[in-house]
């Protein structure tokens, strides 16, 4: 297990009025090189618990452990800070994040302030640049004259020069076109075949069908499911409990089921699920 | 971030926060006056106990007046020691290694000191017991009489609640963008001093960018519902003066009669 979650809890704004408890005694673990989907309504804590993971907040109950590195509550931000470097986060709408002058600029500034070399900065960030499908063109020019599905490759561009180990997600492709969002998530598919854990929050549980091996499932600052995909579609309602957007696939499998045609009844797969109907298979 | 104690509305129901804001302000403003008339400290005096027991009545906690406080601790440091080489009037209090520190200087900054902690009190106590928005309204029926001088009231009062209706948002922004940065290895705390330049650019600059679509945004959205600073409008909050707004009128007016009557004597 890469991150290990044990009885956290957060609470926003502690001893006022204001006090809110975000998560409560949250047990959870993340696979090493696992493409892991976190889902739940609005409010459910999932970004709170993903700022845990490079330490942006630190718990205000419990632990949590990130690769090998054990964080507990109250501890010093300045002994955390190499974990900014292995996990990159990238936050919702995260063009909001660019300031350089120059894009190039911009993506190098991440490995710059983790001491990287200026020269190994500028190599780093072409490289990073060129995996999220911007060429050198881009280079000299402003980020802010960049359209929105552009500036988040760019602010994605940002996270990925730091070489993280873990990169997590909030929301990656929120307001793309369905085409920037489907390259968007090609793009998350390789770093993940490459070896970088993957973690994601998203609503759309189509995403989640396509690209994720492992869901966690929060309602109101509690796990409510952890597990895999398979489990997650074929043995559980929960998506529906929860009022999350049921995926064509799973609507298509139901349809199946009422017109009585035989089919994969375990595929998640849209191929094998044709396929299986070709053959009129049972299982 | 979030507890900026300065300008922020408590809501604690007293009588204070049932008065119409439009006198809150006017009684402000005149007890702004009687913070400003030389009465030395027996008009002080005076000004404090009000200012307490308007606190006490308003049932703020003092210690939110304190943080208000805070941010003017330095300046008055700063004044004090200018006035100590400036001053050289009165007589001698002290003698530092051959400095000479005289009375006056102490009085001066003495005076300065509680005129300002009277009027952030003041002005606190305003902010505190009157909501953003009705206290835009005071402001916006305090200035119509100036429209015929070409005073844009209205719009003045527009920008104010607009500017306030921000506040917490631009908060909010900054923090998201400083955790943003923080995730890409900013440090604001710590570093040399051209890396916290640049770690202060990296949080301001998409402040900055950000805020200017918002107001355009806001602009389009206001214009796209009609929204004309000439039209003449209608309100859906009905302020209305009552006996207790003229009975807090009639008490602030005694207290700067009985501090300008002071000034005069003393």
């Amino acid at each position: 297990m890469i991150i290990q979650v044990e009885k956290l809890s957060y609470e926003y704004s502690p001893n006022s009025v204001f006090a809110y408890h975000a998560l409560k005694d949250v047990t959870t673990s993340v696979r090493e090189g696992s493409f892991t989907a976190i889902v739940g309504a609005t409010g459910s804590g999932k970004s709170t618990l993903v700022q845990h993971f490079n330490a942006l907040i630190t718990p205000t109950g419990g632990s949590l452990t990130v690769d090998g590195k054990l964080i507990v509550a109250n501890q010093k931000v300045k002994e955390l800070k190499p974990l900014r470097k292995k996990v990159g986060l990238v936050f919702q709408f995260p063009e909001y994040q660019l300031f350089e002058e120059t894009i190039l600029k911009d993506v190098m500034f991440g490995p710059l302030n983790f001491g990287v070399t200026v020269d190994d900065a500028r190599a780093i960030a072409q490289e990073s640049l060129i995996r999220v499908g911007l060429d050198s063109t881009f280079y000299e020019r402003s980020p802010l004259e960049l359209s929105g599905g552009q500036k988040r490759r760019v602010a994605i561009a940002g996270i990925l020069a730091l070489s993280p180990k873990i990169l997590v997600l909030d929301e990656p492709t929120a307001g793309l076109d369905p085409e920037g969002s489907a390259s968007m998530m090609s793009l998350f598919q390789n770093l993940n075949a490459s070896g970088t854990t993957i973690i994601m929050i998203t609503h759309d549980l189509n995403h989640v069908l396509n690209y994720a091996t492992d869901v966690i499932m929060l309602d109101q600052g509690v796990v409510v499911f952890e597990g895999s995909k398979e489990t997650f579609f074929n043995e559980t309602d929960l998506h529906e409990d929860y009022g999350l957007v049921k995926p064509p696939l799973l609507e298509l499998r139901s349809l199946l089921k009422e017109a009585k045609i035989s089919f994969n009844a375990h595929t998640l797969d849209i191929n094998i699920l044709a396929q299986s109907i070709k053959e009129g298979k049972h299982d | 971030m979030t507890n900026i104690a300065l300008g922020r509305y408590i809501p604690t129901n007293s009588i204070i926060h049932k008065l119409d804001p439009r006198m809150k302000i006017m009684n402000m403003l005149f007890l702004m006056v009687a913070v400003f008339l030389p009465a030395r400290f027996y008009g002080y005096g005076i000004l404090s106990v009000v200012a307490v027991s308007l606190i006490l009545v308003s049932k703020l906690k003092f210690g939110f007046i304190l943080k208000s406080l805070k941010p003017v601790l330095l300046m008055l440091i700063f004044l004090l020691v200018i006035n100590i080489f400036v001053l050289r009037t009165g007589y001698v209090v002290v003698d530092i290694f051959g400095l000479l520190v005289y009375s006056d200087a102490l009085f001066q900054t003495a005076y300065i000191v509680i005129r300002l902690l009277l009027m952030i009190m003041i002005t606190t106590l305003l902010t505190a017991t009157t909501k953003p928005l009705d206290l835009t309204l005071g402001i916006e029926d305090l200035l119509a009489p100036f429209k015929r001088f070409k005073v844009p009231a209205h719009e003045i009062a527009m920008m104010i609640s607009i500017a306030l209706r921000f506040i917490p948002t631009l908060i909010e922004e900054s923090q998201r963008i400083m955790k943003a940065q923080a995730s890409r290895g900013v440090d604001l705390t710590e570093g040399k001093i051209n890396e916290k330049i640049v770690a202060i650019l990296s949080l301001i600059v998409p402040l900055f960018v950000s805020s200017f679509q918002r107001a355009e945004e806001l602009a389009d959205a206001m214009e796209a519902r009609g929204y004309s600073p000439t039209a003449v409008r209608t309100r859906y909050k009905q302020l209305e003066v009552t006996l207790k707004d003229w009975v807090s009128l009639f008490l602030v007016l005694c207290v700067l009669i009985a501090v300008g009557t002071l000034a005069w004597f003393v």
